[in-house]
């Protein structure tokens, strides 16, 4: 019976529900990787729908297609394809799904997209306002003043 | 309808949390008009945690100097970003490491010691002190301190800047300076910050005068005595390595004045100001042995010294505060300086000491020393 059991569910299908109602068909062990749907599911076993309330529907497509697809290649080619907004949310959706891998992997490529560049380029890039006094301003150039040396040209 | 209730009112560990924090970020979206984008990603507001964890991958990936400045840029880029920051390179397992200027009055690592080249250039009578990047002695470092030699009258001067072009005393870069005796045997050292709380300056005959914008008021102005460095008068041995002394006042990291792992310093943290106020580091040198065979004075530099040099020298502690009982371990090297070329020094420090100090203390075996070898 127990073997019954875990054939089926093995082949079960899920649906999970993005915040702007687009439907998602994932196999259990997909969905499984989302550590808060599987705590979800542990209570209530026979839950066919999921809402995932704060995460988009094109960015849980990304979510999914992920975890389908993740090994070291793909991880290495994934980040390039989205901006900063998208970085975003993805990582919010990473973090709010509970999934450890996806989140590391988007920690490490914003991380990446830091790299050798001005704090005001950051504060560009992540759409960042500078909320410093100019005498804080000041201080900071020179208590930090080594950020201010030889970057790149933004 | 109820499901959708019974699902939002779960408390997914830490999931919960972001529920509310995302509805935040969704209400300031369509509550705020203005610097927002059509999505309205906001990286200011991001949950600290996602922003510490992405800093933490800067701070681990950039290890190493030139790459680190990337820590120092997100440092710089708001408050919280900088708050986060900070804590995350003040963290102990960080300790030591050379991450901010600040950090050069920090005390070094607290095992392997941070090798540092010193280039000398005789013409301008200046120092320069680099972090190394690599094992050759030749390859250009990180530039961390910069120093001129004065004549001033009786005494003679060392301005130590964080500019290298900008060796006043007046300057924003200026973080202290060597001042020596007439005979180049006894030196104090300067800080231009207090080492604790409660410090008077010194008062000296050399007034320093201010750039317009004084940068932290709350710090007083003027030069603090931080410590003493001598050198043996040798009358009788004309030969024989010179002997050295220094003490240091302890510089109080600042690990300590926020909570710290470390239970050692938990019990000081009450009378930390009035032990601060009388905590000193004692080092003395590694005599050399005599080689009866190479009919020479010799101290083990490890590779790191390959010049022979009356300047070479090694420093031990016999008090020192970082251990238990202030007794220092005088087996333990802790500032180590000698000759590689012409005008190229290593300097290799670790814990207690710091960047600066040990910068200073090289800075006095330069220059002829009366009655000494």
């Amino acid at each position: 019976m127990a073997e019954e059991k875990s054939q089926a569910s093995s082949s079960k299908m899920l649906t999970l529900k993005a915040s702007d109602g687009v439907l998602f068909e994932v196999e259990l062990n997909i969905a499984k990787e989302m550590k808060t749907v599987q705590a979800y599911i542990d209570d209530c076993e026979d839950i066919e729908t999921i809402p995932i309330p704060n995460v988009l529907g094109k960015h849980l497509a990304i979510v999914i297609e992920y975890i389908k697809k993740t090994n070291e290649e793909y991880d290495a080619e994934f980040e390039k394809q989205w901006n900063m907004d998208d970085l975003q949310l993805l990582l919010l959706a990473a973090n709010y799904l509970n999934i450890s891998g996806l989140q590391e992997c988007l920690c490490k490529a914003i991380a990446k997209r830091i790299e050798n560049k001005s704090p005001e380029y950051v504060r560009k890039v992540f759409n960042i306002e500078n909320d410093h006094s100019p005498e804080e301003e000041a201080k900071l150039r020179k208590e930090y003043k080594w950020a201010f040396e030889g970057v790149d040209k933004d | 309808m109820s499901l959708m209730k019974v699902f939002r009112s779960r408390k997914f560990s830490k999931s919960f949390k972001e529920v509310q924090s995302v509805d935040a970020i969704a209400d300031d979206r369509r509550g705020i008009s203005g610097r927002e984008s059509a999505d309205g990603t906001d990286w200011s507001t991001m949950l600290p945690d996602l922003l510490a964890e992405i800093i933490k991958r800067v701070d681990v990936a950039e290890e190493q100097w030139p790459h680190r400045q990337n820590v120092v840029a997100c440092a710089c880029v708001c408050k919280r970003w900088r708050d986060i920051t900070r804590e995350i390179v003040r963290s102990p397992s960080r300790n030591g490491k050379i991450t901010f200027p600040s950090c050069l009055k920090q005390p070094g690592p607290r095992d392997l010691p941070h090798q540092c080249l010193i280039k000398r250039n005789k013409k301008t009578n200046t120092f320069y002190l680099y972090l190394a990047l690599s094992s050759s002695f030749t390859d250009k470092g990180k530039f961390l301190l910069a120093a001129r030699r004065y004549r001033c009258g009786t005494h003679t001067e060392y301005v130590i800047s964080l500019d290298a072009d900008d060796l006043s005393q007046g300057s924003n870069a200026y973080v202290g300076k060597l001042s020596s005796d007439f005979l180049g045997i006894n030196f104090t050292i300067y800080d231009s910050q207090p080492p604790h709380n409660g410090a008077k300056p010194s008062s000296c005959k050399a007034s320093r005068r201010f750039a317009s914008k004084q940068i932290s008021p709350q710090v007083p102005a003027g030069n603090f005595e931080a410590g003493n460095v001598s050198y043996k008068f040798n009358l009788l041995k004309s030969r024989g390595p010179r002997r050295m002394t220094c003490s240091l006042k302890s510089t109080v990291s600042s690990s300590m004045d926020e909570s710290s792992d470390n239970k050692y310093f938990d019990g000081l943290k009450m009378h930390r100001k009035e032990q601060a106020a009388s905590a000193y580091t004692i080092l003395k040198n590694k005599a050399p042995r005599w080689h009866e065979h190479l009919q020479c004075w010799c101290l083990n530099f490890h590779g790191r010294v390959t010049v022979a040099s009356v300047k070479n020298f090694q420093l031990v502690a016999t008090v020192d505060q970082s251990q238990p009982g202030g007794k220092g371990n005088e087996e333990t090297v802790l500032l180590q300086f000698g000759k590689v070329g012409d005008d190229t020094f290593t300097m290799d420090y670790r814990q207690p000491l710091s960047a600066y100090q040990a910068f200073a203390i090289c800075l006095t075996s330069f220059g002829t020393k009366l009655a000494c070898e």
